[in-house]
This record gives C-alpha cells, sequence and structure tokens, in this order.
C-alpha cells in the first residue's frame, strides 16, 4: 500500500513537472496577449516529433535532438505568432484565441497526414533497468525528466527576473499602454515570447514524448492541464505553477494508484473549477511576487 | 411579408432540392448538415447575440443525443417524447454548468467552459453503466414518421421534411424573440454589461437564458442526429466538433439569422464532396476557418448583405423594418410623457455613508437627503469620492457601512439592474453606450424596464405585446426629438459624434422611465455650444419633474443649473447649501485653492 503510493507520488511528481513547462509557456504568451494559445498542444506534440526525426531520420543522439526540437518547436511558434495571431491584433480578442484554436487542428491534422496516426518511439540512450531505492523503482530516464524539467522551470525564472527581455515581458503583461510608454518595443518582445513559450512545450513534448510515444494528438491533455496550473498557480508566478504542477501531478497519479485511471484526467479540471468559483479571476495577478 | 416569403422558398427548397439527387450518400450529407444547423443556431444564440465566449458550448450538441438515445434505448419512451425531453434535459444540464460558469470573467470563463465540456466527455467515456463509455451506444431506434411501406417518399425526405420544418420554427421563434426585450437585452450584455444593467437589465439573467435556450435548441439537434444516424459516441462530445461547430457558424455569419444555417449546410456538403480523406478534410477544416477568421469577418451571410446593401435587397432579407421615418425638427415635444410614469417619484437619503478600499477611506461618514425633483450638483476637487459616492447609490459598488434609502427602502449593497428598476439610473463618467446598436435601438433598448417581457407573449405577438411595442416605438420618437438625434436615428452609436454620444447617454437615462438621474460629468469634454445643450435638456428634465444629480466640473454651469449643491473633499461632505453660499464658504475654498486662498 505505502510502496505503491510512493511509486504514485514519484510518478506524479514527474509528469507534473511536465504539466509544469506547458504551463509557463501558456503564461507567458496568455500575460501579453490575454490569450490562450490552444495550439500550444500541438507545439508540444511537434516537440516530440522533430525530436523522434532528429534521432530516427537525421541519426542525432538523443540529448541534442531534445536542443534541436526545442529550437525548431521555437521557429514554429515564431512563424505561427507572424502568421496566425498579428494580422488579428486589433480584432476582438476571441478572434486570435480561435485563430490559434485553427492553428492547432490544423497542425494536429498535418501530422497525422505526415506521419501517420501510430505512436512512434524515440530511441533513448537510458539504460531499462530500474533503479530501486528501497520501495521505489526508478528509471534513469525518469530522474532525467524530472532533473531537465526543473532545470528547466528554474532557468525560465532567472530568465524572466534577472534579463532585459524578462523584465520586459513582465512589465507589458502588468501594463501593456504603461510599458510601450517606456519605449518597450512589443512586436519584438511578441516575437520572443512565442519563441520561448513554444520552446518551452517543445521540451516537454521531447522528454515525455521519449518516455511514453509520440502521436498526433498528444498534445491535448497536457495542454488543458497546463491552463489549469496557469488558473491554479496564479498568473506570473513560476514557483506557483511549478509547484501546482508538482501537486496535481501527485493527486493525479494517487487518484490512479487508488481510484480509477479513467477518472484521472477530472482532477484537474475539478479543482480549477473550484478555484475559479471562489477566485473568478485566477488566483493571483501577474507581477505582484516578481517573476 | 417579402421576408418571410423568401425564407420560405429558401426552406422549402432546401427540403426538396436534395430529393432531385436520389444518391443515398448525398442524401446523408444534406441530412446531417442540416441536423447540425440546430447546434451552430444556438451557438450563435450564446456566441453571436448575447456576445459570451462559452467556447466549450458545442458540447450540448452531443449531450442532447445522448440524453435522447438513453431515454429511447433504456427508458422505451417513443421519439418525439425522447428527442423533446432529451432538449429539456440539456437545457437542465446546461443551466447547472451556466450559473457557476458565468461568475469567471474573460478567457477564464471561455476555458472554464472548454473545462466543463471536457469534464462531460469524460464521464461519458468511464461512466460505462450509463453512457456505454467509449465504444458508444449502436442501434438507436430512427425516425419513423410514415409506415414502413411507404415507398412515394424516402425516409430521407422524411427526415428532411421534418428536420427543415422544426429549422424553420426555431428561427421564426428567434426571429419573434430577436426583435422582443428578450433578443434586446441579449444584444445589451453583449454590447455593454455595466450600461445594460444600469438600465435595469440583469446581465445573469439574460447570459442564462441565452445559455440555456442555445443548449436546448443544441440539444434538440444532438437527438434528431443521434436518431438519424443511428450511432452516437464520446466523438460527438469532443473537441473536434468544437471545432467544427465554430466554422460552421463563423463562416457562416455570427448574429445573423441566416448565417449558422448557410454555415451548416456549405461547410458540411462541401468538405464531403471534395470527397477528402478524413484527415485531410479535418485540415482544410481548420484552414477555411484560419482563412474566416482572417478574410471574412462576416461569414458568407455578410456577403450576402454587402450584395444585398448594393442591389436594394435590403428590404427582403435585411434586419427587421424600423419604424416610421419621422419627419426631423419641428417643435420639441415636452418630457413629461415620453415614457408611461411605471415608478413614482421618491427622495434618497444617505445616513453615515463609509467606503473603504483596502485601508483608503474613499468616502467618509457621508450624509444628506435629496427631495424629488431638485436638480443637485455634487462637486469636489479630483479623487473626492463623487464618482465612488455614484456607484454606490446605483449598485456598482456596495457601501462598507452606512445606509442608503431611496423612498424608503434599503437599496445599499443591491445589484444595479434592482436599483434602476426602482427608479434610479446614472450616466458614465467616460462615455458609455451600446456601440453597435443604432441610436434608435440603444434608446429601445433602454426601455426595458417598462417593456412586456414575456417571451411567449413575444412569440405569439399578443394584441398586449404589440401595444406595448407600440408605446416603445413612440417613446423612441420623443426621446429621438427631444435630444436632438431624429436625423441619426439609424446611425451605429460608435459613429456619432462626441456630442451626439453624451445627449444619447442622457436619453438612455431618460429612456428608463427613472425618476431619479445621477450624470457623471454629462458637459466633459464638450464645447460651449454642446454643453448649453446638455444644460437645455436638464433643465427639461427639472421641468418635468425628475430629480437630478449631476456631478461637474464646470462651474458656470453648475451655477447657472443646480439651486443647491453638496461639496465632497477627500471623502467628506464639506458643504451643503446654494451655490451663493458655496461661493463664499471657506472650507468650500480651501478645498479648491487650497488654505492660503481662504486666509487671504
Amino acid at each position: 500500500m505505502l510502496e505503491l503510493a510512493l511509486q504514485q507520488v514519484i510518478n506524479g511528481l514527474l509528469v507534473g513537472a511536465i504539466y509544469a513547462l506547458m504551463a509557463l509557456g501558456l503564461m507567458v504568451i496568455l500575460g501579453i496577449l490575454r490569450i490562450i494559445n490552444m495550439a500550444q498542444g500541438e507545439l508540444y506534440m511537434l516537440g516530440g516529433y522533430f525530436c523522434y526525426l532528429s534521432v530516427v531520420t537525421l541519426g542525432l543522439p538523443y540529448f541534442p535532438a531534445i536542443g534541436v526540437a526545442m529550437a525548431l518547436t521555437a521557429a514554429v511558434g515564431m512563424l505561427m505568432d507572424r502568421l496566425t495571431v498579428r494580422p488579428l491584433l486589433r480584432r476582438p480578442f476571441y478572434m486570435v484565441f480561435l485563430s490559434t484554436f485553427a492553428v492547432s487542428i490544423i497542425l494536429q491534422n498535418a501530422a497525422e497526414l505526415l506521419w501517420g496516426p501510430d505512436p512512434q518511439t524515440i530511441p533513448t540512450p537510458f539504460s531499462p533497468w530500474p533503479i530501486v531505492i528501497g520501495p521505489v523503482f526508478l528509471t534513469s530516464q525518469r530522474l532525467f525528466i524530472l532533473f531537465a524539467a526543473t532545470l528547466g522551470a528554474a532557468a525560465f525564472f532567472a530568465f524572466l527576473r534577472w534579463t532585459r527581455v524578462g523584465m520586459a515581458i513582465r512589465a507589458l503583461a502588468r501594463d501593456r499602454d504603461t510599458a510601450l510608454l517606456m519605449g518597450i518595443d512589443a512586436d519584438r518582445i511578441q516575437t520572443i515570447t512565442f519563441g520561448l513559450g513554444s520552446a518551452l512545450a517543445g521540451a516537454a513534448g521531447a522528454l515525455l514524448g521519449a518516455m511514453f510515444n509520440v502521436y498526433p494528438t498528444m498534445g491535448q491533455l497536457p495542454l488543458l492541464k497546463g491552463f489549469t496550473l496557469v488558473v491554479m498557480g496564479g498568473m506570473g508566478s513560476v514557483g506557483g505553477i511549478f509547484s501546482a504542477g508538482l501537486m496535481l501531478g501527485v493527486a493525479e497519479g494517487l487518484t490512479a494508484g487508488f481510484i480509477s485511471t479513467g477518472y484521472v484526467d477530472l482532477v484537474a479540471f475539478v479543482t480549477m473549477l473550484l478555484v475559479l468559483m471562489v477566485r473568478p479571476e485566477g488566483l493571483s495577478k501577474w507581477g505582484k511576487a516578481g517573476a | 411579408m417579402p421576408r418571410v416569403a423568401a425564407w420560405t422558398v429558401a426552406l422549402v427548397a432546401l427540403a426538396l432540392v436534395p430529393s432531385l439527387m436520389p444518391n443515398a450518400y448525398v442524401q446523408y450529407v444534406v441530412n446531417s448538415s442540416l441536423i447540425f444547423a440546430f447546434a451552430t443556431i444556438g451557438l450563435n444564440i450564446i456566441f453571436g447575440y448575447a456576445g459570451q465566449h462559452a467556447f466549450g458550448f458545442p458540447v450540448f450538441f452531443g449531450v442532447g443525443a445522448y440524453a435522447s438515445a438513453l431515454l429511447a434505448i433504456d427508458a422505451g419512451w417513443p421519439l418525439p417524447l425522447s428527442i423533446s425531453f432529451g432538449a429539456i434535459v440539456t437545457g437542465l444540464i446546461s443551466a447547472v454548468i451556466g450559473f457557476p460558469a458565468f461568475r469567471l470573467r474573460g478567457i477564464y470563463f471561455g476555458v472554464g467552459t472548454i473545462a466543463y465540456a471536457y469534464v462531460i466527455y469524460i464521464i461519458a467515456q468511464n461512466w460505462v453503466e450509463l453512457t456505454r463509455g467509449p465504444m458508444g451506444i449502436p442501434l438507436i431506434p430512427p425516425i419513423r414518421m410514415l409506415p414502413d411501406d411507404v415507398e412515394w417518399l424516402s425516409r430521407d425526405t422524411q427526415v428532411r421534411l421534418l428536420v427543415v420544418a422544426v429549422i424553420g420554427l426555431v428561427i421564426f421563434v428567434l426571429d419573434r424573440l430577436l426583435s422582443s426585450p428578450l433578443g434586446r437585452a441579449w444584444l445589451a450584455v453583449r454590447e455593454n454589461e455595466n450600461l445594460a444593467s444600469s438600465v435595469g437589465i440583469s446581465p445573469l439573467r439574460y447570459q442564462m437564458s441565452a445559455f440555456v435556450l442555445g443548449a436546448v435548441i443544441s440539444g434538440l439537434g444532438g437527438g434528431f442526429y443521434a436518431h438519424y444516424v443511428g450511432f452516437v459516441s464520446p466523438t460527438e462530445l469532443g473537441f473536434h466538433y468544437i471545432g467544427v461547430l465554430f466554422i460552421m457558424l463563423i463562416a457562416g455569419g455570427t448574429s445573423t439569422l441566416a448565417g449558422p444555417l448557410v454555415g451548416s449546410v456549405v461547410f458540411g456538403v462541401v468538405p464531403e464532396l471534395l470527397r477528402v480523406a478524413e484527415m485531410a478534410r479535418n485540415l482544410l477544416l481548420g484552414l477555411i476557418l484560419l482563412a474566416c477568421i482572417t478574410l471574412l469577418p462576416e461569414g458568407l451571410a455578410g456577403i450576402w448583405k454587402r450584395i444585398g446593401a448594393t442591389a436594394g435587397f435590403r428590404r427582403v432579407f435585411g434586419q427587421a423594418v424600423s419604424g416610421s421615418t419621422a419627419a426631423d425638427c419641428g417643435p420639441t415635444p415636452p418630457v413629461e410623457g415620453v415614457t408611461p410614469s411605471t415608478v413614482a417619484a421618491a427622495s434618497l437619503e444617505l445616513r453615515g455613508v463609509c467606503k473603504q478600499f483596502e485601508g483608503l477611506t474613499a468616502l467618509d461618514d457621508v450624509s444628506f437627503a435629496i427631495s424629488p425633483g431638485e436638480v443637485v450638483g455634487l462637486i469636489g476637487p479630483n479623487g473626492a469620492g463623487k464618482t465612488t459616492l455614484f456607484n454606490i447609490v446605483t449598485g456598482v459598488l456596495a457601501p462598507t457601512r452606512g445606509s442608503i434609502r431611496y423612498g424608503g427602502r434599503e437599496i445599499g449593497g443591491r445589484a444595479p439592474h434592482a436599483i434602476a428598476a426602482l427608479g434610479v439610473t446614472r450616466t458614465y463618467q467616460i462615455t458609455s453606450l451600446f456601440p453597435e446598436l443604432s441610436a434608435a435601438d440603444n434608446i429601445r433598448t433602454a426601455t426595458h424596464l417598462w417593456s412586456y417581457r414575456n417571451p411567449a407573449a413575444a412569440v405569439l405577438r399578443t394584441p398586449r405585446f404589440r401595444k406595448i411595442e407600440e408605446d416603445i416605438a413612440r417613446s423612441v420618437d420623443a426621446i429621438l426629438s427631444l435630444v436632438g438625434l431624429q436625423s441619426n436615428r439609424e446611425t451605429m452609436a460608435a459613429a456619432l459624434s462626441y456630442g451626439d454620444q453624451r445627449r444619447l447617454e442622457v436619453a438612455l437615462a431618460l429612456a428608463t422611465g427613472a425618476r431619479l438621474i445621477l450624470l457623471d460629468e454629462p458637459a466633459a469634454g464638450l464645447n460651449a455650444g454642446e454643453t448649453e445643450e446638455i444644460c437645455d435638456l436638464i433643465r427639461r428634465l427639472q421641468a418635468a419633474g425628475f430629480t437630478v444629480i449631476v456631478i461637474e466640473h464646470d462651474m458656470r454651469m453648475v451655477m447657472s443649473l443646480c439651486e443647491r449643491i453638496i461639496v465632497l473633499n477627500y471623502g467628506r461632505r464639506i458643504f451643503d447649501g446654494t451655490p451663493q453660499d458655496a461661493a463664499s464658504n471657506a472650507d468650500v475654498i480651501e478645498a479648491y485653492l487650497g488654505a492660503s486662498a481662504a486666509d487671504a
């Protein structure tokens, strides 16, 4: 019983860290544009496929392939911003939202046409043999994912907190008009933000896609989970989102272990809806607690 | 009635022309596209007319399909009952979801509805005892209208006749609701929620009514779908359908009667006719959605309207015919009787009103009373708490302490629309109108409180409904000429000149039938001539017995209008008396000019 619980907690931490990466990508775009990028899930999916193709087709080792996947996903994200978000900025916000929704449909089906609906496995150098620590089984791949996701979130925090571009992103998110008056180049920052948010999604896809599989619809749930974390963790709070991610992961792991695997996905939505009932505008406002 | 004739011809053609192509596949594609029209019409009510971005809303189509299928199979109900009860069940589920969801704001509302949709999807996947789980429900009893041995009318044609007839009925009902207080309230909530509640429209009530009515219509379509296709699965509750229905609505044309129908038929039939693979078809649909958003914001119906407007077809397919084009100018009518006096004039009494914002005291123990028929100026330096006071009296904010009584009734902390119903309304410091409605429709919308708000009467056009709508039309004309906007009656409020907009705001306050009107800097930004027009308007309100409280910085205007002024400074009432006394009052001079001036 306790062994199962511990094992589920560890598994949950891992998935939760990946959700958090998705959420951080959503958060910066939401902060700047006030929209949810519905294609974030497909960017995650592309991260998985780019990594797969780099390893299988180009013959790259897995670790550099993650970097390639992040770079390519960032490029797709920036292109998406140019083609489908920029032209709509003066229109009602739901038009931008629906436009990202259209991009999501397009990317998902294009992936299915290009690479087929079957799940693909990314070959990794990790040993399949588990490391046994007391009652818990761990693979080196799981440890690596947890480590990489934590590192990614920490790097992202440092970037928002201490770089000029990070500061500009926070300023735009907090008060767009004043930020513009201070001479911040909103166009350039928007491109960077899309690139950054997409790279985070790409990294998440390359990491988790290697552990499970990559397939065209793999991004749907991580997108929604990511959004619930933005609501629960609080806009603008990297630490809040990351810890909410870990908590959600653990709660899901325990639900799967002790209640039913079918209802695992309800945990996030029900929690989010409860949070929203109490705080209809989400937990915290951008910028109050720094990054 | 050329409009009715055109609709009838179009619907009959929709029902009969496909029968000329006896290919079973074509029949199937056309029929299922027509069934989707229910879902797009429902979506159009909440997303188009009421302007609520309920992105997860299309799930109710699938909910209706499940409900009707289960009622028919598990409960063994006959189809007419299962389909109509399926629609009612969908409406109930939508009410349970909508009530908490409408607490959410902005993007949180949109994504909150998606989360609800996803919860429904997960339940359909996992509650196997009820929903049969991921494999779906097969062998749903088909719609049979005529005995099986009837051969002269194919089953597909029978279904299509039924579906088109019900669509016709839905559109007829919707058309009548749209040109009734209900439809005007939907548009008002979409255009400007705060102003809507100031003129007595409860935002939640009309958001909910649009949500539930839209869900019932979607659920009705879901029922037809289940019994026509014979199979429902969680796919019908999934993301794919959300995308498809939004494409049909936006590409067809939001906020138009024909748009959803056109969109459903065109985007239901065309991808099938292209005979491309399933994946490529979805890709195509995504591209169409993107293209429509960027290139065709008004949808196909928008193109139609643009052609129509130039070729003079507008008369036939355009919006409902507006009232008489009253002759311009002429003597200004008196204010008396432009609206029926449904509420009595009453006095306003504030006692010890305080308002604190996180430690900042915006109002500190403010007390005064205003009798019916007075015109009172509320002045004070910037930040003195004048607008906060208006917000508290009209229910936008609740007081921290103290009592606000109107006609002896405590109104502190009540909702703005409830206070408006007692006869208290306001205008806003920053121009606040229903921007995309015409001047006349702005005023018509503001008559909500004394309109006949029975939806059944609106659909049946009962004598009482018609009489009150005629009264409203007369009142709109009278108010338009009162504020000098007859020649702009069909101009969109957003396109009016600034001076016209400010007078239209007063016209809206007048149209509500309120007896106490709070004007927040009505002359701000106006030139001398326009200011004089507003003053003249306020004087005529006074002559007609209205009570007016006006916040104004233009002292000449205040002096000439008000027989009494109240001065606020740092949230405290420092003066209450005649304008002449105010000019010589030491506290007032100090507040405006600083201490040294008072000493001098």
